[in-house]
């Protein structure tokens, strides 16, 4: 039982005559109930001119509905009653003697104690609601429900008690159907257009008034929600259709920028993401082997070998105390050693690398290709014929128990000189950042060069034409490419010759590198600046594509 | 990597850079350094010790090591906020390089002080203050250094 209900409030009231053949012997059917023609009975139609004084059990949008009648009182309760109401009004005796019919209770509203008596007479009979008037006559609206006019004394007490609606109609339409309840409260014959009548009507079926009162919310509350779930399903929907292609267009723009990347026309590592790490499996492709001296003089003793030819410079001339094979310096088991660096290197796109393309797990010992006495990482010295040393692509050389974690979980690029040591066609797991980023990157330069396109993917893939061209580097005829900050100083030794001239066309690439230097920096601030965790859900329901 | 951290810390204390003292400003803990340099003759600077506090990360080398100076400086590159973190390009993660040594950051750093870098300052004001007007700049470095790097 729901109490109260607040919204609920009577629109409007309708009265008119109803025919019925007797429930006793036909049950209560919705279709024996027939509405006489209007011409021949009493009708009403009253909008708006009603007041609700009491919600109490009903619930909006619900119209009550039920015959009308007039409860009849105890004998001695409210004696001022008496002139107001016809003494053959309509009467619970005068109406099929069921509980399962409803009912509509109408009283003129005289006294608190007449009103107290007829509620509780309704309370006693299937009452859906109580209908009271005020005997004046008027036909104005009644006064609201918290006039005094409508006071009990009981403190609005009532309203829980008596467990049905209330509701106020005027005095002058409470008095005209309180006189048609005297006419239609009996058989057919006393009632008005009597005669006729009862040529169409059974004359042993009732015939009675019944009353409707329209209660508000009807169509309008179910509608508002209604029409809210409409628009929060339309949002949904929105939602989800735009979260769909987004997602989509992002694993597009993933798929694009790993073929770029695997094609080599996007270097990943300049696009400053953080922990792009070495995958095992290529770890383990980077030649490894025993450290041999090769008697160069470690660091500035800079005339006895260009780079290009340390094993012909170099065999072995510390004779190894052990009987390792001596001379590996034109080891044909070793495709790394640079033989012929000249050859193969001025073809801007790389062969991949030989000694990444088979496993090679442990080469025979053999000079790294620079002198490099210690490890840069731990700062110990190797011991020829001892240390076991990795070499990276850029032929750098470290204690594998240094370099391996720092490029399995720090970064992929060679600590002493920035190069990748990934394989050209290899492409980390691309991440929506990556796309990000390098859209972004790829927008600021258009704007910043937006005449000078070559140049500027020539920085984006600016490492790793480095690595292709390492290997060659002294020579001078190649220097271009190679950045002079790059240079590993204390291993790779520039001739006399070609010293002052490889400065210079650097330094234009050396510049457009810093620049893009900048420019990340500027958006890992940027990128730092904006990371609240609402944005973070967002972002994965609708990805920033930017 | 400890070896590697006491490896350079005892090339550090048997040979000092120039113009510093280094020591562990707990024997415990190799992690933390404490350096005091001189103000480089010549500078703003000159005549003041500066301390300065170097961290070294978990994972050093692998990741550059941290620079404070914990007495107070008037500097472009040092920031004014009581924390006096000096950005050095080299100690940037994505600029770092491990074969870098904790000498030689200290000497860019001491380089630092006789020449600012203003396009890379931390402290804009005192940047522009020292394009723009150097001799007031000289004047409050040196007032600093008087006020807060005089003492020992």
């Amino acid at each position: 039982m729901s109490d109260s209900i607040g919204i609920t409030a009577a629109l409007g009231l309708t009265v008119l005559t109803l025919s019925f053949p007797d429930p006793g012997y036909f049950g209560i059917l919705q279709e024996n109930f027939k509405p006489v023609d209007t011409s021949l009975s009493f009708s009403l139609q009253e909008n708006s001119k009603i007041r609700t004084l009491s919600t109490t059990a009903s619930s909006p949008g619900e119209d009550l509905d039920g015959l009308l009648y007039v409860p009849t009182l105890h004998r001695g309760q409210c004696p001022e009653a008496a002139g107001l109401i016809p003494v053959n009004a309509t009467r619970r005796v005068n109406l099929p003697d069921t509980n399962s019919i409803n009912l509509i209770a109408l009283a003129p509203w005289i006294n608190p104690s007449c009103t107290l008596a007829y509620m509780a007479a309704a309370q006693m009979d299937p009452v859906k609601t109580f209908i009271f008037y005020l005997p004046d006559n008027s036909t104005a609206i009644p006064p609201l429900a918290n006039n005094a006019r409508w006071s009990i004394g009981d403190g609005g007490r009532w309203k829980t008690t008596y467990r049905y609606p209330v509701f106020a109609i005027s005095g002058s339409t409470g008095g005209l159907i309180m006189q048609n309840l005297a006419y239609y409260s009996d058989n057919v014959t006393n009632m008005p257009n009597g005669e006729i009548l009862s040529q169409h009507i059974d004359p042993r079926s009732y015939i009675r008034l019944a009353a409707e009162v329209e209660v508000s919310g009807h169509n309008s509350l179910p509608s508002l929600w209604v029409f809210l779930l409409i628009v929060l399903g339309i949002l949904i929907m929105i939602i989800a259709v735009t979260s769909f292609f987004l997602q989509w267009l992002q694993r597009k723009r993933r798929e694009a920028l790993r073929r770029r990347v695997i094609s080599g026309e996007v270097d990943i590592e300049a696009l400053g993401i953080r922990r792009v790490t070495v995958p095992a499996s290529v770890l383990q492709q980077m030649p490894l082997y025993t450290f041999v001296s090769d008697n160069a003089v470690p660091k500035s003793s800079s005339d006895t070998s260009t780079q290009s030819s340390p094993p012909t410079s170099s065999p072995a001339p510390l004779e190894p105390p052990s009987s390792k094979p001596e001379a590996p310096s034109s080891n044909p088991n070793n495709p790394n050693s640079p033989t012929n660096p000249i050859a193969s290197q001025p073809s801007p796109l790389p062969p991949a690398d030989p000694p990444l393309s088979e496993p090679s797990k442990e080469l025979p010992p053999h000079p790294a290709p620079f002198s490099q006495p210690t490890c840069a990482i731990c700062l110990d010295d190797f011991t020829p014929y001892e240390t076991r040393i990795r070499e990276l692509p850029c032929h750098h050389i470290f204690h594998p128990e240094c370099i391996d974690p720092f490029l399995r979980q720090n970064s992929s690029l060679c600590p002493m000189c920035k190069l990748s040591v990934l394989p050209a066609d290899y492409s980390p797991p691309i991440t929506n950042a990556m796309v990000r980023r390098e859209r972004l990157l790829r927008r600021m330069r258009r704007n910043l060069h937006p005449h000078d396109p070559p140049s500027i993917r020539e920085v984006l893939r600016f490492p790793r034409s480095v690595v292709r061209s390492s290997s060659g580097a002294g020579t001078g005829a190649v220097a271009p490419v190679l950045p002079t900050t790059e240079v590993p100083a204390p291993v790779r030794v520039r001739p006399p010759s070609s010293g002052g001239t490889s400065l210079a066309p650097p330094d234009s690439a050396a510049a457009l590198r810093a620049q893009g230097a900048e420019i990340r920096e500027r958006m890992l601030e940027a990128e730092a600046a904006r990371a609240p965790v609402w944005r973070k859900v967002v972002g994965k329901m609708w990805p920033r594509l930017g | 990597m400890a070896k590697r951290i006491v490896k350079e810390l005892t090339d550090c204390t048997q040979a000092p850079p120039t113009g510093m003292k280094i020591h562990l400003l707990d024997e415990q803990d190799i992690h933390q350094w404490e350096v005091v340099m001189d103000g480089p003759d010549g500078s703003a600077y000159a005549g003041g010790h500066f301390k300065l506090r170097v961290t070294l990360p978990e994972d050093y080398p692998f990741k550059p090591p941290v620079l404070n100076f914990t007495t107070k400086i008037y500097h472009p590159n040092v920031s004014n906020d009581g924390k006096g973190s000096m950005c050095l390009g080299m100690l940037r993660s994505d600029e770092w390089k491990p074969p870098n040594k904790i000498a030689a950051v200290l000497a860019m750093a001491r380089n630092l002080l006789l020449e600012p870098n203003t396009e890379d300052a931390i402290e804009t004001t005192i940047a522009d203050q020292y394009k723009s007007d150097r001799k007031a700049f000289e004047a409050t470095a040196k007032e600093w250094t008087k006020k807060y790097a005089s003492g020992k």
